[in-house]
C-alpha cells in the first residue's frame, strides 16, 4: 500500500485540478517552444534557400508583379528580361557566383495538370537549387525531367503535363518549409521549351518573347572582398532596366517580424512558466495544508521528515507525470497536426524540428514540469516538518 | 522501559498579564514506570496534553530532558527519533487522527506499513485488537463512514499495534459510552500488565479504579492525587 498513491486516488477532484494545471503548463511550454523553433527553422531554411547575396529582376517586376509575393510567398508568377543583361552583369567587378533562373506559372486548366510555379535553373552555374536537389536526387536532369516540391501530390515516375508537354517527375525535394515545397523545378532546356509552348498557345502575357533570349532573375553571390551592397549599387548604376536587391533585405522584414513574434512568444512562455510554477506551488501548498493534520498524524506514528517529504513528492510526481505527459502529447499532436494551418495563419515558413529533437524537447518539458512539482512539494514538505508536530495537531499552526 | 522527565519546563510565547511568556509547565520531574498504568487528571487547560506531547517527543520543551530508557529524546536527530517513536512509543493524541484515504484496517496497520510491508503476524494482530475494541466489522470501511467513538477506537488500535513499550493516551475515552470506556481501560491496563509504561490523561472518574498511580495536575504543577 502506497500512501501517496492512495491520496491521489481517493481525492479525484483535487487530483483532476492538479492534472489539468500541469497539463496546461507543459502544453504552453512545449507548444510554445515548438512554435518558436519552427518559425526560426523556417526562416533559416528561407535564407539558405535564397542562398544568394543579390537577386536581379527586370525593373518592371519590382512594381508590376509583387516580387515578394512570388519569391517569398510562392504565388505563381513570371517576368522576363533580355539575357544580354545577364552577360553584362557577369562582366562587372565583384561577381563571385552567378546564375540565371527562369520563371513560368502553369495554367489552372486544360493543358496543365496543376497550377504551380515552375522554376528553371542552369545546371552549369546554379548554386541555389542544386544543393537542395542533391539531397534527394543524384542523377542528371534530362530534357523533359522535372523535380517536384514536397507538398505537391506527384511522385517520381509520374508524368505531369504543362502547356501540352509531358514532363517526367524524376525526384521529389525534401521539405523546406518555403514556397519551394509547392514549386516545380526543371533545367534550362526544358523550361525554354515550356515557355515556348505557352507562348505558342497564347497563354503567356509576354507575347513576342524569344524563350532562348530571356531570363527571369539573376542570382549572385559576391566575390571575396566585395560587399553585397557595393555590388548591388554597381549593378543598379551600370545595368539598365534591372533592379538589384539584397536578398537579406528582402527577408529582413520577415526576419524582423519573426523575431518580434518569437520574442513575444518567448516572453509569454516565460510568463506562463512562472505563473504555472506559482500556481502549482499554491495548489500543492493548499492540498497539503488541507491535510496538515493527516501529515502530523504520520509524524506521530513515526514518519521522519524525509518520509513526509517523499510522500508529498510522490504525490507531486504522480500527478505531474500524468499531467505533463498529457500536455506535451497535446502540444505535439497539435503542432504536427496543424503545422500547415499554423504556417498559413502566420504567413511565414514554418518547419518543425526533426523527430529526435522534438522527442528531446518533449522529454525536457516533461522534466521541467516534474521539477516544478518536486520543487513545490519540497517547499510543502519543509513547511510541515518545520513546526513541532504537537502544534500542528492542535490546529492552525504552520 | 521507564519514561523519565527531568526538570521539564515549557513556556509558550503568549501574553499573560504583564509577561510575554506563559509558563504551561512549571519545572517538574516525573517517571512513568514500566508495567504500571499511570493516570493523570486535572482541570482543562492545566497542561496535561502539553506534558503528554513533550513526553512523546512531539513538542520540544523549553528546558529539561525526556529519557526513554537510556535514550534522550530531544538529543536525537529527527530520523532516529522518528524511528524510535515508531518502534517504542505508541501515542493516542487528543482529537481525530484518521488518514481519510486509507481504510480502517490500513490506518491501524500504519505503524508497520510506514517502514515496510505488513506481514501475517501484523494482520493477525489487527484482527485481535479490532475484536477486543469491537470494530472488526468496520475494518474495510473508510474513516469518513465511522462515528467519533469508532474513530477513537481505531486510533487506540493503531497505537497498540506495535506493542509499544511506552503508551501515551490523551483522553482516549472522551467520546465513548460507559461500557466501551470500561473496555478501553481494561485494554490499557492489560498493556501495562504486559510490561509497558502507560500514561493516560483523562477526566473520566472511572479511570481511578484502574490506575496503579494516580496523579493530578494543576496550573502546570503535578501532585500525587490526594483525594
Ligand atoms: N501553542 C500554544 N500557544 C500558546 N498557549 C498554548 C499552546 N498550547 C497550549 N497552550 C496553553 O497551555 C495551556 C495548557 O494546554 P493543554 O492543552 O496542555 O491543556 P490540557 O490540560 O490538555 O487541557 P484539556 O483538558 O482541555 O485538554 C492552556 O492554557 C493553553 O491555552
Ligand atoms: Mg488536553
Amino acid at each position: 500500500m502506497n500512501i501517496a498513491y492512495r491520496n491521489v486516488r481517493r481525492r479525484p477532484v483535487r487530483t483532476a485540478v492538479l492534472l489539468v494545471l500541469t497539463a496546461l503548463l507543459s502544453l504552453a511550454v512545449c507548444g510554445g517552444t515548438l512554435l518558436v523553433s519552427g518559425l526560426q527553422k523556417g526562416l533559416g531554411s528561407l535564407e539558405a534557400r535564397l542562398g544568394a547575396d543579390i537577386m536581379v529582376v527586370p525593373y518592371e517586376a519590382r512594381t508590376k508583379s509583387n516580387l515578394e509575393s512570388i519569391v517569398l510567398q510562392g504565388n505563381p508568377g513570371y517576368f522576363y528580361m533580355d539575357n544580354s543583361r545577364y552577360e553584362k552583369i557577369r562582366g562587372l567587378d565583384g561577381i563571385g557566383q552567378i546564375s540565371a533562373q527562369f520563371y513560368l506559372a502553369s495554367a489552372s486548366s486544360g493543358c496543365c495538370s496543376i497550377p504551380v510555379q515552375i522554376i528553371g535553373f542552369d545546371p552549369e552555374t546554379d548554386f541555389t537549387v542544386l544543393p537542395w536537389l542533391k539531397r534527394s536526387y543524384d542523377g542528371n536532369l534530362q530534357a523533359g525531367d522535372i523535380v517536384v516540391g514536397n507538398d505537391l501530390n506527384a511522385f517520381p515516375g509520374d508524368t505531369l503535363t504543362f502547356y501540352g508537354i509531358d514532363c517526367h517527375v524524376a525526384a521529389k525535394l525534401d521539405k523546406t518549409g518555403t514556397y519551394y515545397d509547392s514549386a516545380v523545378f526543371t533545367n534550362i532546356d526544358t523550361i525554354q521549351q515550356l515557355i515556348g509552348s505557352s507562348l505558342d498557345k497564347g497563354m503567356n502575357d509576354f507575347a513576342g518573347t524569344d524563350p532562348q533570349k530571356v531570363v527571369s532573375t539573376v542570382l549572385i553571390n559576391v566575390a571575396e572582398g566585395y560587399s553585397p551592397e557595393e555590388v548591388m549599387n554597381d549593378i543598379n548604376i551600370h545595368v539598365k532596366k534591372v533592379k538589384a536587391v539584397q536578398t537579406k533585405e528582402m527577408i529582413s522584414g520577415i526576419s524582423r517580424s519573426l523575431q518580434g513574434t518569437s520574442d513575444v512568444i518567448g516572453v509569454l512562455i516565460a510568463a506562463v512558466w512562472v505563473l504555472g510554477l506559482v500556481i502549482l506551488l499554491l495548489a500543492f501548498t493548499m492540498s497539503v495544508n488541507e491535510r496538515k493534520r493527516e501529515f502530523a498524524v504520520l509524524r506521530v506514528i513515526g514518519a521522519s521528515q524525509g518520509k513526509l517529504a517523499s510522500i508529498v513528492m510522490q504525490e507531486a510526481l504522480l500527478t505531474g507525470l500524468c499531467g505533463s505527459v498529457l500536455g506535451t502529447g497535446l502540444a505535439l499532436v497539435g503542432m504536427l497536426g496543424f503545422r500547415t494551418a499554423v504556417s498559413e495563419q502566420i504567413g511565414l515558413p514554418f518547419l518543425l524540428p526533426g523527430a529526435g529533437q522534438t522527442a528531446l524537447l518533449a522529454v525536457m518539458s516533461i522534466l521541467a514540469v516534474l521539477l516544478a512539482g518536486i520543487l513545490a512539494a519540497a517547499v510543502c514538505a519543509y513547511r510541515i516538518s518545520r513546526v513541532d508536530t504537537a502544534l500542528i495537531l492542535r490546529g492552525d499552526n504552520g | 522501559m521507564n519514561l523519565t522527565a527531568k526538570a521539564l519546563m515549557k513556556e509558550f510565547p503568549r501574553k499573560s498579564g504583564s509577561a510575554n511568556c506563559f509558563t504551561v509547565l512549571q519545572p517538574l520531574d516525573l517517571t512513568i514506570d514500566a508495567g504500571k498504568l499511570t493516570v493523570l487528571m486535572g482541570r482543562s487547560g492545566s497542561g496535561k496534553s502539553t506534558l503528554l506531547n513533550i513526553l512523546g517527543g512531539l513538542l520540544r520543551p523549553t528546558d529539561g530532558k525526556v529519557l526513554a530508557g537510556e535514550a534522550d529524546l530531544y538529543e536525537m536527530p529527527d530520523k532516529a527519533l522518528s524511528a524510535f517513536r515508531n518502534r517504542h512509543i505508541g501515542i493516542i493524541p487528543q482529537g481525530q487522527t484518521a488518514l481519510y484515504s486509507l481504510t480502517v484496517e490500513e490506518n491501524i496497520l500504519l505503524p508497520v506499513t510506514l517502514t515496510g510491508k505488513a506481514d501475517d503476524a501484523a494482520k493477525q494482530r489487527v484482527q485481535t485488537l479490532a475484536k477486543a475494541l469491537e470494530i472488526t466489522a468496520l475494518l474495510g470501511c473508510y474513516p469518513a463512514e465511522l462515528s467519533g467513538g469508532e474513530l477513537r477506537r481505531m486510533a487506540i488500535a493503531r497505537a497498540l499495534l506495535p506493542q509499544p513499550e511506552i503508551l501515551l493516551a490523551d483522553e482516549p475515552t472522551s467520546d465513548l459510552d460507559e461500557e466501551t470506556t470500561q473496555l478501553v481501560l481494561r485494554i490499557l491496563k492489560e498493556a501495562a500488565a504486559q510490561g509497558s509504561a502507560v500514561l493516560m490523561v483523562t477526566h473520566d472518574p472511572c479511570a481511578k479504579e484502574f490506575a496503579d498511580i494516580l496523579l493530578s495536575m494543576r496550573n502546570g504543577v503535578i501532585a500525587a492525587d490526594a483525594e
